[in-house]
């Protein structure tokens, strides 16, 4: 294949996991900007997301795409919920100080991550997609001087993969929307702005910081529900979307939305671009170099304001 | 109207107040007074329910505060406008006054009210707050409280640091929500301006009330008063 096809194909596969990279990232930036709660567990929620997403389609049985519709609307709310309790059960009652919830949330990756592997095992189980054709795609060239098209051998994209990137950009938006328009998406910022004055205007913060950390933990299983038709479940599979996501969230400025998803649009294109043309460990080597750029150079992100 | 009993409050197991006692009336200010680390603003605190009480309680008209988690005192009608105005600075001016509203959510007309008292605002309306002059921060503080249809206003030090033509637009508003009925407890370190407002004076020391002043004792004392201002 010439450079040019071998780009696109690979800025594709790169789209794909800036998609769910920015979801799952978006999750971890919301419970830190608003609780500054440095949730270790989140590489877990996802990881949940996809091992209950082969749970939920392997029970229903039945056609592929019914089984995963039911997964993509169930499984995030499960996890909430799940976060949800464990916000109050664990985070609430150390008053969410800073350094003892990162010790916390450690104990709750192994906790949740031991209990699949007790229960789903060690393998790594696959959920069929709900639809998976195959879409060659053009590119051009010029013959005799005018532009034509033409379809290389070896450059497509199946449908489904088409389908996360626009699944992902319409949660963002819808996420952005609930942040900027809605009352919740007020009470969040003000709680995030200054908690006390939250509560010394009836903001019942306990509620909101329950509700941010299910939030959070929605959007990463989500993610992973999008995810596992292409990836597979695994008992261990948080781990590389929790660097990532804290990768992301650095790189972008803490507490800056627009920010998460610069950051991951160019993590996940990077990521895609040099693990097609070199290595993904130099892939892997060069985003965490250029996070040390950014903690030495400019340590409150590419878009983070310094006091805010 | 609120009424503090034997308040003993501080941070962590540090005690600052000590059996503070005293009440606020409607429709009349109450200037707390006392130098810098007498325990104004942590009294203040601990009537929002900002500090957990080491003893004593706060009423509102019969109802226990003390008792209720912090979230619930301001839907009672406690309006607070705290020590450096401390706004949502990422949120715009519309949402600052959104946010003192949700308790009080059916209440459209507020915002037009506030407006009206501080015109400065409306011009602002969109910008975000950390983008205002400090005065206008300060109109904003005040508007967010006001936004509350509050009982009761807890302002601490708001003329700190203005020039003068804030401070007269904050001192207006002040006697106008006195007027409307509104029990004002204020944080002030300015002579004129306690003479000036000041229906009663409660004097702080060292964490304990060590009197009272009504405004025609001001005026017999004045040297008591001044004891207790400065650093």
């Amino acid at each position: 294949m010439d450079f040019g096809p071998y780009l696109m194909l690979a800025t594709l596969e790169g789209a794909v996991t800036a998609a769910v990279l920015a979801l799952t990232a978006s999750g971890l930036a919301l419970v830190f900007g608003v609780m500054r709660v440095v949730n270790v567990a989140h590489g877990e929620f996802f990881m949940l997301g996809a091992v209950l997403a082969w749970w939920v389609t392997n029970m229903l049985g039945g056609s592929a795409a019914f089984g995963f519709a039911v997964a993509l609307i169930v499984v995030p709310v499960l996890v909430g919920f799940l976060a949800v309790v464990t916000d109050m059960t664990v985070l609430k009652r150390i008053n969410y100080d800073p350094e003892r919830t990162i010790v916390a949330t450690i104990g709750i990756l192994y906790i949740f991550q031991q209990v699949t592997l007790m229960t789903y095992g060690p393998d790594a189980r696959p959920v069929v997609p709900p639809f998976n054709t195959r879409l060659a795609l053009p590119w051009i060239e010029f013959v005799d001087g005018e532009i034509s098209l033409y379809w290389p051998w070896g450059l497509s994209i199946t449908s489904y993969k088409l389908a996360v990137i626009g699944a992902a950009a319409l949660v963002l938006v819808g996420l952005w929307v609930l942040m900027t328009r809605s009352k919740l998406g007020l009470l969040m910022r003000a709680t995030e702005q200054d908690r006390d004055m939250a509560l010394a205007f009836g903001i019942p913060v306990e509620r909101v910081y329950a509700l941010v950390f299910g939030l959070g933990a929605a959007m990463a299983a989500l993610a992973a529900v999008l995810i596992v038709p292409i990836q597979q479940a695994h008992y261990l599979m948080g781990h590389d979307p929790l660097l990532l996501s804290f990768i992301v969230v650095i790189i972008g400025g803490l507490g800056s939305f627009p920010g998460t998803i610069l950051a991951a649009l160019l993590i996940g294109l990077s990521d895609g671009v040099i693990s097609v043309f070199f290595s993904p460990t130099l892939a892997k080597i060069l985003a965490t170099l250029l996070v040390a750029l950014v903690l030495v150079f400019r340590p409150q992100g590419l878009f983070g304001a310094r006091d805010t | 109207m609120l009424r503090l009993e034997g308040v003993s409050a501080g941070y962590g197991r540090a005690q600052v107040l000590r059996e503070v006692s005293f009440e606020a009336q409607a429709g009349e200010i109450l200037c707390l007074v006392g130098r810098n680390g007498a325990g104004k603003t942590t009294t203040v605190k601990a009537i929002m329910g900002l500090l957990p009480l080491m003893a004593g309680n706060v009423t509102l008209e019969g109802t226990v505060l003390s008792s209720l988690p912090a979230h619930f005192v301001p839907r009672h009608g406690i309006g607070y406008v705290p020590q450096g105005r401390r706004l949502f600075g990422g949120l715009t001016v519309a949402e600052n006054l959104d946010v003192g509203r949700l308790t009080n959510g059916k209440d459209r007309l507020v915002v037009e009210e506030v407006l009206s008292i501080f015109p400065r605002l409306a011009e602002r309306f969109r910008q975000r707050a950390n983008t205002l002059s400090g005065g206008e921060q300060q109109m904003l503080a005040m508007g967010r409280a006001m936004c509350l249809r509050p009982k009761v206003l807890l302002l601490d030090e708001p003329t700190e640091g203005l020039q003068p033509s804030m401070i007269t637009a904050i001192r207006d508003a002040t006697i106008r929500m006195r007027d409307q009925g509104i029990a004002v407890v204020l944080v002030e370190q300015r002579l004129d301006a306690i003479v000036e407002l000041a229906d009663h004076v409660a004097l702080l020391e060292n964490g304990q009330i060590r009197g009272t002043l009504t405004r025609s004792e001001m005026a017999t004392y004045p040297q008591k008063l001044a004891s207790h201002l400065g650093v």
